[in-house]
């Protein structure tokens, strides 16, 4: 296994597991083009989780697809390298990308209802993983399935294995789910889209606690994708921010909460009822307006239309990449203008 | 306050307003469907026009031209034993088709979707009542069914409609029922009647509207099954009777003519299966597009 | 204040008829004898997790389910003691919210139609007048009138979501009932929406029910609030006091679980265990006991009461049993 080394923004170096570098995945839809992510790139440090961050039809979820190649007709990755462990996985076979798949990069969902084959009971689902990418005696596998469920907190796990998926609580197929995503010798990347939105808050909090936990234990990393910026909060090291395709602001956690810089990560944490500042008030700082028509954006910023700082440029030019701290890049015209203190 | 862009409502968006534009779009991309399409366009057109393109009257007998091949004496399909111009019958045929289509499918659709509607949205012992009914009518085989109400009502080809018709409800009432019964939940039916709306306005202007993508596939496909039907009534002697120009009728009473004049049996055949496979491949091309949008 | 409602030991029980032959059929105790009051043109927010009865609880008070037990009081008239017309006259008073915007709206109408069918079904005007109404509706939700002939599909969610709220404020009622009403949307949107529903409370002298499983959208828009936990009210008391002071252990678990925005602050937070269980057989004694780190023996046999420990806050736990 390599290990790729990178300089990061600032200049320092790391070990990266994963790094994204101008990708494009574009819909060719009846009605238009959809340019899904636009020229996003990211960077994943070992053993660390960045949060992509954004709400509906920002191009987390279609970002985190194409890093596992499951993007299908009539969405296409147009450009764009996705470097894993130093090897770019656009470049991979069919048959070499299979084998990555669930074994060194794995995905868990939103929905772990639907993510479950109903019909197969929890044990066969999580052996499958092991069979399908290790020669090993079924036996075996069943073992260190039930140390798996062990591993992610499922009481009884011996009894629990041999249960079907509606047999279980939504927290419960969730951390089956987990254990089904670390059930490899060697993970080295686990992608977690939306993981507790379909969960109740107490037991998204410990499903949370769970991934951290698992992170420290087994050096994972995790590229959480959310839209919920207090999960966020929780969980992650880094974060990136996007909105309608492109990557707006990108800090370390502490930075994106206290030092915001884009307009639209400030709006968003304006948003958020939770924040501080409205203690004792009844009106939130609403960011105007509605995501543009994906079909119909502009090469401009496509926060313009609902940003109060907009100027012309802003709609004929897309803004070039600011660094304006350490570890901390944002996409605005107007970055070094604006005080949000 | 938030505001949706500021673009005028052209003609262009008017039109991408209706549900059945965005509709058409999709289903103009399905071949087969447009086969379909272009069939049952002929069809109708054909029958309507029945008398414009007929040669000869359907009915008039030439005993002495009987049995002529086609192209022989200026009968383009040849003529029956009766020395009827089969083109003619099966122009007129057309005609004959597409109103036993139009009225059993109406039939059936007009009880069947009335019924539906009352077990699905009262529930209860209605639903109770009319389902098992609808189940009775099911346990008999189809045609069974509808041969027994034209030996009742005597054999005719009005009364093989209103057999045909009766015999369609069953299919019909359960498919509105099941819409019923997955629209009656939804919220905006909760909201409606928590606004004060009538059972009637629930049932009839805002339920009924949703459940119409099924009722219109399975009446399409009704046209198909109605012509094969009544085709299958007359083979027996229990629907039309002669002389008119019905295409299981003719086929019928071809039927000793297989081997020494083809023509008799095979034209009003393949007019059969034309016809049939016209509304069955438009129909499933409107399920295909209508149906994953039921779940939208 | 005056009292728009009052919630007398109201029960709502769903029969699950069993599958097998011979065998006796369970109850879901959805809402279990709950009380509390509306005082007029408040926001009483209602929170809890999944089977706790919430929805349930919105749509028997407003009558869209009969009621098994007990009785609610709208305007001093039982809900349920309504004649139809009664009922009718009710329904203009008393409005609900729904979470989905992509289900709330008939999606074979158009929303001009959607709007117009209360006014309509209420006898507000002739023709014109609802037509002209139906465009204020729209202005003063904040969507052009332009638009007014076009279907829901064509909209976004926030979008519909007004649209859904306009056609609640449609009757002018007095009370409404927001179920989960900006739960589905984004967190941008969100925030719009619940500037709109304080700017249309103030205009219109609304009381809202607010009911939600987020604590924190809760919070912020609630001048009271109801913790519900298995068809039971846990805790309630003014929202000042449930955030500084919550007494129910549960209440400190949702707190403690819901995510802030302060990285520094939100790691490593004490975590709750268990399942949120299921209301068809819920354990004996106090509902939460099984999860709770404070469970005494009395709490795994006895259904603790409800005791007003302070005025105007009142707690269903055997640790708060005094009032003071």
């Amino acid at each position: 296994m390599s290990e790729a080394i990178d300089v990061n923004v600032a200049g320092r170096k790391t070990n990266t597991v994963l790094q994204m570098e101008n990708l494009r995945t574009f819909f060719y839809t009846q009605k238009g083009v959809v340019k899904a992510v636009n020229d996003v790139s990211l960077r994943i440090e070992k053993g660390k989780t960045l949060a992509l961050v954004g709400e509906s039809g920002c191009g987390k979820s279609v970002t985190s697809l194409s890093i596992m190649r499951l993007i299908s007709k009539p969405g296409r990755i147009e450009s764009g390298r996705i470097l894993f462990e130093g090897e770019d996985l656009l470049a991979y076979s069919d048959r070499r990308m299979r084998s990555i798949r669930g074994n060194r990069i794995s995905m868990i969902f939103q929905e772990p209802m639907t993510s479950l084959n109903p019909v197969f009971r929890v044990g066969e689902q999580i052996v499958e993983v092991f069979l399908t990418h290790e020669k090993i005696k079924k036996s075996e596998a069943y073992e260190r399935a039930v140390e798996l469920l062990k591993m992610v907190g499922i009481p009884a796990p011996e009894k629990r294995i041999t249960s079907y998926p509606h047999e279980l609580s939504g927290g419960m197929r969730q951390r089956v789910m987990i254990a089904m995503a670390l059930a490899s010798p060697d993970p080295g990347l686990m992608i977690a889209d939306e993981p507790t939105t379909a969960l109740d808050v107490t037991i998204q909090a410990q499903i949370l606690q769970l991934m951290n936990e698992l992170q420290q234990r087994v050096k994972m990393s995790l590229l959480l994708i959310t839209h919920d910026m207090g999960v966020v909060a929780e969980t992650a090291d880094h974060v990136v921010v996007m909105y309608a395709g492109k990557k707006v602001e990108e800090a370390d956690i502490n930075d994106i909460f206290e030092h915001p810089q884009h307009p639209y990560t400030v709006g968003l944490l304006n948003s958020i009822p939770a924040n501080e500042k409205y203690r004792g008030r009844d009106r939130l700082e609403a960011i105007p307006g509605v995501v543009p028509n994906l079909l119909k954006l502009h090469n401009g910023c496509p926060f313009e239309n609902r940003c109060v700082y907009a100027r012309d440029i802003c709609r004929r030019e897309f803004p070039e990449r600011r660094v304006i701290g350490e570890n901390h890049e944002v996409y605005c015209h107007f970055a070094d203008q604006l005080d949000f203190s | 306050m938030s505001t949706i862009e500021q673009t005028a409502d052209t003609r262009q968006s008017r039109l991408e307003n209706s549900l059945l534009y965005e509709n058409w779009l999709l289903l103009r991309k399905n071949k087969s469907a447009m086969l379909g399409l272009f069939i049952i366009v002929i069809f109708i057109l054909v029958a309507v026009f029945a008398p414009l393109l007929a040669t000869h009257d359907p009915i008039a007998q030439n005993i002495d031209l009987r049995l002529s091949r086609p192209m022989e004496n200026g009968y383009i399909l040849g003529s029956d034993d009766f020395g009827r111009d089969l083109y003619s019958r099966i122009i007129y045929g057309a005609r004959i088709s597409l109103m036993i289509g139009t009225i059993t499918v109406s039939i059936g659709l007009v009880f069947g979707v009335f019924l539906g509607l009352i077990a699905g949205y009262y529930g209860g012992v209605f639903d109770i009542l009319i389902m098992r009914l609808i189940d009775i009518m099911l346990a008999f085989p189809y045609i069974l069914l509808a041969l027994v109400i034209v030996a009742t009502l005597g054999p005719s080809l009005r009364n093989a409609m209103i057999a045909i018709g009766i015999v369609g409800i069953p299919r019909y009432a359960r498919i509105v029922r099941s819409s019923v019964l997955a629209e009656k939940e939804s919220d905006y039916i909760i909201v409606e009647r928590s606004l004060g709306a009538s059972n009637f306005e629930l049932m009839f202007k805002s339920i009924l509207p949703n459940c119409l993508s099924p009722i219109i596939v399975q009446a399409t496909l009704g046209y198909a099954g109605a012509i094969l039907s009544s085709a299958a009534l007359s083979f027996l002697g229990m629907g039309t009777q002669p002389p008119t120009p019905e295409w299981g009728l003719m086929l019928s009473s071809a039927k000793q003519f297989v081997a020494s004049a083809w023509w008799v049996v095979t034209f009003p055949g393949v007019a059969i299966l034309i016809s049939v496979l016209g509304f069955n491949l438009f129909g499933d091309g409107l399920r295909d597009v209508l149906d994953p949008r039921l779940k939208e | 204040m005056e009292k728009l409602l009052e919630v007398k030991n109201l029960r709502k029980h769903f029969e699950i008829k069993s599958s097998k032959l011979m065998s006796e059929s369970s109850w879901l105790k959805a809402v279990d004898d709950v009380s509390f009051d509306v005082n007029r043109e408040e926001v009483l927010g209602i929170v809890g997790e999944s089977g706790c009865g919430k929805s349930t609880l919105g749509k028997t008070i407003m009558r869209l389910y009969d009621k098994t037990d007990g009785s609610v009081l709208f305007k001093n008239r039982d809900v349920f003691e309504l004649d139809p017309r009664g009922v009718k006259e009710m329904r203009r008073t008393m409005q609900m919210v729904f979470q989905d915007p992509f289900s709330s709206l008939n999606p074979r109408k158009r929303i001009e139609s959607i709007l117009a069918q209360p006014l309509r079904i209420h006898n507000m005007g002739g023709h014109e007048e609802i037509s002209r109404r139906v465009d204020e509706l729209l202005d003063e939700v904040g969507l052009t009138t332009r638009y007014r002939r076009r279907y829901p599909h064509q909209f976004s969610g926030g979008q519909r979501q007004r649209i859904g709220l306009a056609r609640a404020v449609a009757l002018n009622p007095e009370l409404v009932i927001c179920d989960e009403a900006v739960s589905a949307l984004d967190v941008s949107i969100q925030a719009q929406v619940l500037n709109l529903l304080k700017d249309l409370q103030e205009k219109y002298h609304l009381t809202y029910i607010f009911i939600a499983h987020d604590l924190s959208v809760v919070e912020f828009i609630s001048d009271r609030i109801l913790v519900m936990y298995l068809g039971r009210i846990v805790e309630l008391a003014d929202k000042e006091v449930i955030v500084e002071n919550h007494l129910h252990p549960y209440t400190k678990a949702l707190f403690e679980a819901s995510p802030g925005i302060d990285p520094r602050k939100d790691r490593g937070k004490r975590v709750l265990l268990g399942d949120v269980p299921s209301p068809i057989n819920p354990p004996r004694g106090c509902h939460f006991h099984p999860r709770c780190p404070e469970c005494m023996d009395i709490c795994r046999e006895v259904y603790p009461p409800s005791v007003e420990v302070e005025p105007g806050h009142r707690v269903a736990c055997h640790l708060y049993q005094e009032a003071k």
